[in-house]
């Protein structure tokens, strides 16, 4: 027999609210699903997100992988009919799997390298992150031809940059709550 | 007009010759760009992804400067520009409130000044463009690739249309090429995900660069250096299709050495342009 699931008045408040959108709008015309370029790698779609966001059943997304193969194209926020911003509900859910330690994904582990730099250094240093990365994924072959053409053409530094305001980014990161290593 | 001017980490690096062509054409249409005093990364998909407040301070920082140098500021990337453009709006509508920004970023902040992208700002002087053509792009099929964040969401970038957009297609008319009627425009190319999901970004550049040669486009002309390196480097290998940006073709058409830009790219586009007759 299958579940019945039911919208609560806590779900539907939840959900009015839920990462600035009006998620309690969404009448499930899949339209998001439709034209998401990455809805054929989700295993829960966009429209069954917001259903699911509807009815409070969050913890199941936090753990999916499907938050993490959203690209934040807003294409399906540009085409909802009740204007819901579909992403921004999605950035919400990832907000709240990486601060509770639940997020499974190599996308994660990526943002978490990716600020770690910007951390260090005030800008991106495509090399150290791309290394990290291979380090990370144990992914050590793909690319390298690549990334030495990259270099060749003098595309990539081969030195991190840093800011003359020293300190200005570890004060941004400890203000703004964000642990990263 | 003068705008503080936002290269961004790909405008230091992997889009070395958008940055260096947007400073050469705007040079040459009077608009001054001034590079911004040590500008920070504006955070991108991964502060976004990883909490609001951080999004908010990485971004503020960079505007704040640019205030302090009172002038509006200019970006060359449509991610660090609809970013910096979010923080500014919400402190402009007073959803993120001044003391709290300013305090995230111990420095003042009170969204005086706009942000806008080198696409708007140069299509918004069509009649200058044309005045300095000399070398008009006859014969050149583009096709003109406007991606996600010039356009959507629309409340944010405040730009042009966000399924058809026209304004690159118009730009590369008035320089006298043909601009293609396509479907890929503002397609997305995967590029967030780049680092971590090399097959999804393959299937969808593979698809946009697949509609381009459909229409038989000489070259995808792009405003992104992300796309651009994504759309160069990770489209179906056979018949490579070039990509360059809109900047490198007003350099071109406005008769400056455009070839040093070119040189650059990893799908080299010098043969087209030959093939053309334009180089
Ligand atoms: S397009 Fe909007 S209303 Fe339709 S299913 Fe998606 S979120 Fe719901
Ligand atoms: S923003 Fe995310 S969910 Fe929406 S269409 Fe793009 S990839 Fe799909």
């Amino acid at each position: 027999m299958s579940t019945v699931h039911k919208i609560t008045a806590a779900s539907a408040s939840a959900a009015a609210s839920f990462g600035g959108s009006r998620v309690n709008l969404c009448y499930q015309c899949m339209t998001c699903t439709l034209g998401c370029p990455a809805a054929g790698r989700m295993e829960i779609h966009p429209h069954a997100i917001m259903r699911k966001i509807q009815l409070g059943e969050v913890q199941e997304l936090l753990v999916s992988s499907a938050i993490w193969k959203c690209l934040g194209c807003e294409t399906c926020y540009s085409r909802c009919p009740n204007e819901i911003n579909i992403p921004s509900a999605i950035d919400e859910l990832k907000h709240a799997a990486m601060s509770s330690g639940k997020a499974k994904s190599i996308s994660a582990a990526f943002h978490n390298i990716f600020l770690g730099g910007i951390k260090k250094n005030g800008l991106l240093f495509e090399l150290g992150l791309m290394l990290r990365l291979k380090i990370a994924m144990k992914d050590f072959f793909s690319d390298t031809f690549l990334g030495a053409l990259m270099i060749m053409k003098g595309k990539l530094s081969l030195r991190p940059h840093s800011l003359r305001e020293s300190g200005a980014m570890k004060k941004i990161f400890e203000k703004s709550g964000a642990g990263t290593n | 007009m003068k705008y503080a001017f936002y290269p961004g980490c790909a405008g230091e690096t992997t889009a070395r010759e958008y940055n260096s062509s947007t400073l050469a054409v705007c040079s040459a249409m009077g608009i001054e760009l001034v590079e911004m005093s040590d500008w920070n990364c504006c955070g991108a998909s991964s502060a976004h992804s990883t909490s609001r407040s951080l999004a908010h301070a990485l971004t503020g920082r960079n505007l704040a400067i640019a205030e302090k140098q009172a002038m509006p500021m200019a970006a060359i990337c449509p991610a660090c520009f609809v970013r910096m453009r979010e923080t500014c709006l919400q402190v402009k509508n007073g959803s993120l409130s001044k003391d709290e920004i300013s305090s995230l970023i111990d420095k003042p902040y009170t969204a005086s000044f706009d942000v806008r992208h080198i696409l708007d700002i140069v299509t918004a002087e069509t009649e200058a463009v044309k005045k300095l053509v000399v070398k008009p792009l006859k014969g050149l099929r583009a096709a003109a690739y406007y991606g996600c964040y010039l356009v959507r969401p629309r409340e944010l970038t405040g730009f042009d249309d966000t399924e058809n957009p026209v304004s690159m297609d118009n730009l590369l008319e008035s320089l006298g090429a043909d601009a293609a009627d396509w479907g890929g425009k503002v397609d997305c190319c995967g590029g967030s995900g780049s680092f971590t999901d090399r097959s999804m970004v393959k299937e969808l550049a593979g698809k946009i660069s697949d509609s381009a040669r459909e229409v038989h486009a000489d070259v995808i002309v792009s405003a992104c250096g992300l796309c651009q390196a994504n759309l160069e480097t990770r489209q179906s290998g056979k018949n490579a299709l070039p990509v360059v940006y809109f900047t490198e073709l007003m350099g071109l058409a406005f008769g400056l050495d455009a070839r040093k830009w070119f040189k650059k790219h990893i799908i080299n586009p010098i043969p087209v342009f030959k093939k053309r007759g334009l180089l």
